[in-house]
């Protein structure tokens, strides 16, 4: 079961893995259903996420801003650049102030369909702590606290306003804070969020669940030899 | 291939894995278990609750662990219990080029994997490298050689993962292997159940991707989210294995864990015999737990959906994610017309198709045609390809067609039949097997600026290349459609 870290305990851990609470420039960017694939396109420009694969606190080495030159260039990246290459001036977070944006507010399913962890992965290659929407993809709902990026998740109706202030007043930061779990700008009243709480303590600890999984070993291994009885064969099928 | 006499395996109701030496009381006694098929087994490799609906369960099988990963992990000291559970295929770096086994330019770090490979193997590992008879995709790999068994529960990073989930087990990608070679578990959410009925008669022609399709249309991109889908009904019972192989293929495009079909004599037949498939020795013991499996008469789901199959016509989508899929006779949508919250993704679909809402989908100039992927590249989707094609050309304005079969046994077979001289007279390119152009992996991609009738499972923005356009399909209208050089109804070459 989880113990919830006191304040002072997960504030002292930085970890890249790490979700406490953030303060920075939010982007709407209010597109429906947009795909795993479209934050993080397959093809060659994957290769350099195998560091990452091996150690997944290898994720923020890369971290620069949106217009970079290395990993997180590659985040939306049909819709950064034009098929000759430039840069896309409709994109929100090629607009000033978003091109700094470490927020986004996103549309429904945001993340559908993922591949793997990728999506993610650029996501926080290119300098973003947490994403608001009324819903995510599953899977890469899943990634997201495997790599310390906050997903809160809020009706249409409230993402919709917080996407209106933003875009009344897009230079002022704002505060998402898991330990409060509130989202605050000062032009706006704070909104609170729910999160399940055994994600919150692996966000906010910044801890893999291997060592939950290593906690339960004996368990798993007694259980092992109960199914190598029970079922041999799939183990050795001769 | 020795096909073991299953029907003959009698399951006397006094048989229960209780028996066991030592009075070990068996975890896995699916006898006594009650429920859906998708509690049955997720209760079986319950390691431990971690507190609400999160869980510790037991992997049976992983697909993964690369050999980089795998070595680096030795290197640190880390004991790795039974390397027999996990199976490695490196399907995503090895080109499907004609030429790849003499061409050594071609796909990517074959060299390496093969040295890594060889020490895989002395540990007890399966890997099945590009020059092995067994190489091939991993979800056809799996079933082909009798790893995925009914009952399990099978893991590993590959989104389509859910595909083994139509040998009746409990499978899903996006898992870190790595974590899973340490532990061999896995850490979950539980999921809610949806059993989704299919009903009616499929009509002459259709396939089961049109099947799925016709599904993901009607429930949506994001349908089955939060749930494990169990597909069953009169029309998917009907379906060979191959086929429900298609459909749990696709159960991700509807956001869900994973796709099940209850296993039955289909395909208890389909997996005797196999390489890794439970011996003689073994095999009653198996089938009393297997037979178990399916979900009990009263039996309730979160969710239950019927959707009926009667009349519809072979599926095509028209946009850019696969619940865009219409009927061959349908028209493309006016996104000013559709449901307010689709509105947007519909938009934005016209835009990036070059269709005209309006416009009839039949009939459409195709650039490109392509048969194969994790979906339909199995033995019995190339027969029914080569029969649409059997003497006949690809049309002129075809720029590729190819076939790539999904795996190097399924490969040889189709040659022994003759397949591949069919499609190569047809015009066909035949190719090596493996993962291509679903995803333009290693070269293996659509040109830019061109249309691809594909029979895959993704048709996003730039999915199969920079700036391409893909109508997803089943394998024979594809076959149809590179012989009319337009999207075409394979009903007029039954």
């Amino acid at each position: 079961m989880c113990v919830v870290p006191t304040e002072e305990e997960v504030v002292t851990l930085q970890t890249a893995l790490q979700f406490v609470r953030h303060t920075g420039i939010a982007a709407p960017f209010l597109q429906p259903e947009v795909e795993g694939e479209f934050i993080a396109p397959v093809g060659p420009e994957l290769h350099d996420l195998h560091a990452v694969h091996m150690d997944r606190s290898a994720v923020v080495l890369d971290a620069h801003s949106h217009d970079g030159s290395s990993a997180g260039q590659h985040a939306f990246q049909g819709w950064r650049y034009r098929v000759d290459g430039s840069e896309n001036p409709d994109f929100v977070l090629n607009q000033a102030p978003y091109r700094n944006a470490s927020i986004l507010i996103a549309g429904r399913s945001f993340g559908q369909g993922s591949l793997q962890a990728f999506g993610v992965i650029r996501l926080r290659q290119c300098g973003m702590r947490a994403i608001i929407a009324p819903s995510f993809g599953p899977v890469f709902h899943d990634d997201c606290f495997d790599y310390g990026l906050l997903p809160v998740t809020l009706a249409e109706e409230v993402v919709g306003r917080i996407a209106d202030a933003v875009r009344a007043n897009p230079e002022v930061e704002m505060t998402v804070d898991l330990v409060s779990q509130l989202i605050e700008r000062p032009d706006m009243e704070p909104i609170p969020f729910q999160m399940d709480a055994r994600r919150r303590v692996s966000l906010l600890t910044g801890a893999t669940n291997l060592e939950e999984r290593l906690q339960h070993g004996d368990s798993a291994a007694a259980m092992r030899s109960r199914d190598q009885i029970a079922r041999p064969w799939i183990y050795n099928n001769r | 291939m020795k096909r073991r006499d299953f029907v003959r395996t009698s399951v006397g109701a006094g048989f229960v894995v209780a028996t066991l030496p030592n009075g070990v009381l068996a975890r896995f006694a699916p006898q006594q278990a009650r429920g859906t098929m998708f509690d049955k087994i997720w209760d079986a490799h319950v390691v431990a609750n971690l507190g609400g609906d999160d869980y510790l369960l037991q992997v049976d099988r992983c697909i993964g662990g690369s050999p980089n990963q795998l070595l680096e992990m030795l290197a640190a000291g880390v004991e790795i219990k039974h390397p027999e559970m996990f199976f490695n295929v490196p399907d995503h770096g090895v080109s499907t080029d004609p030429n790849r086994y003499t061409d050594l330019s071609l796909g990517s770090g074959w060299q390496q994997y093969e040295e890594h490979a060889e020490r895989m193997r002395e540990l007890g590992f399966n890997t099945f490298g590009q020059f092995d008879p067994r190489y091939g995709i991993q979800h056809v790999v799996g079933p082909e050689t009798g790893l995925s068994q009914p009952g399990m529960l099978l893991c590993a990073g590959d989104s389509h993962t859910c595909t083994h989930g139509a040998m009746g087990l409990i499978s899903w990608g996006g898992e870190d292997t790595d974590l899973v070679l340490r532990t061999g578990t896995v850490v979950r959410h539980r999921p809610m159940t949806m059993r989704v009925n299919v009903v009616g008669t499929l009509g002459p022609g259709l396939r089961a991707k049109d099947v799925i399709l016709k599904i993901i249309a009607q429930l949506g991109t994001d349908g089955g989210n939060g749930y494990a889908v169990e597909y069953a009904g009169p029309v998917v019972r009907a379906l060979p294995q191959d086929s429900r192989f298609s459909i749990c293929n696709l159960a991700v495009e509807m956001a869900s864990l994973t796709g099940m079909v209850a296993p039955d004599d289909t395909t208890y037949e389909w997996l005797a015999g196999r390489e890794f498939a439970p011996s003689e020795r073994y095999w009653d013991q198996a089938m009393a737990q297997w037979q178990a499996l399916p979900t009990d008469a009263d039996a309730t789901f979160d969710r239950e959906e019927s959707i009926d199959m009667s009349g519809i016509d072979p599926q095509v989508t028209w946009g850019i994610n696969p619940e865009h899929a219409i009927g061959i006779n349908d028209r493309v949508p006016d996104p000013e017309r559709a449901p307010a919250v689709k509105r947007e993704t519909y938009r934005q679909a016209i835009a990036y198709s070059g269709l005209t809402p309006g416009q009839p989908i039949l009939g459409t100039p195709i650039d490109e045609a392509f048969i194969g992927s994790c979906v339909e590249s199995r033995i019995s989707d190339l027969r029914a390809a080569a029969q649409v094609v059997r003497g006949r050309r690809v049309a002129s304005n075809v720029l590729t067609a190819w076939v790539v079969p999904g795996s190097n046994a399924t490969k040889r077979q189709a040659e022994a039949e003759g397949l591949d001289v069919i499609f190569k007279a047809a015009g066909f390119e035949w190719r090596e097997a493996g993962c291509s152009k679903c995803y333009g992996p290693n070269g293996d991609y659509v040109a830019p600026g061109r249309r691809c009738i594909a029979n895959s499972n993704r048709n996003y923005i730039g999915r199969q290349g920079r700036d391409t356009k893909t109508n997803l399909a089943s394998t024979t209208t594809v076959a149809a459609s590179a012989i009319e050089g337009r999207i075409a109804d394979v009903r007029n070459y039954l």
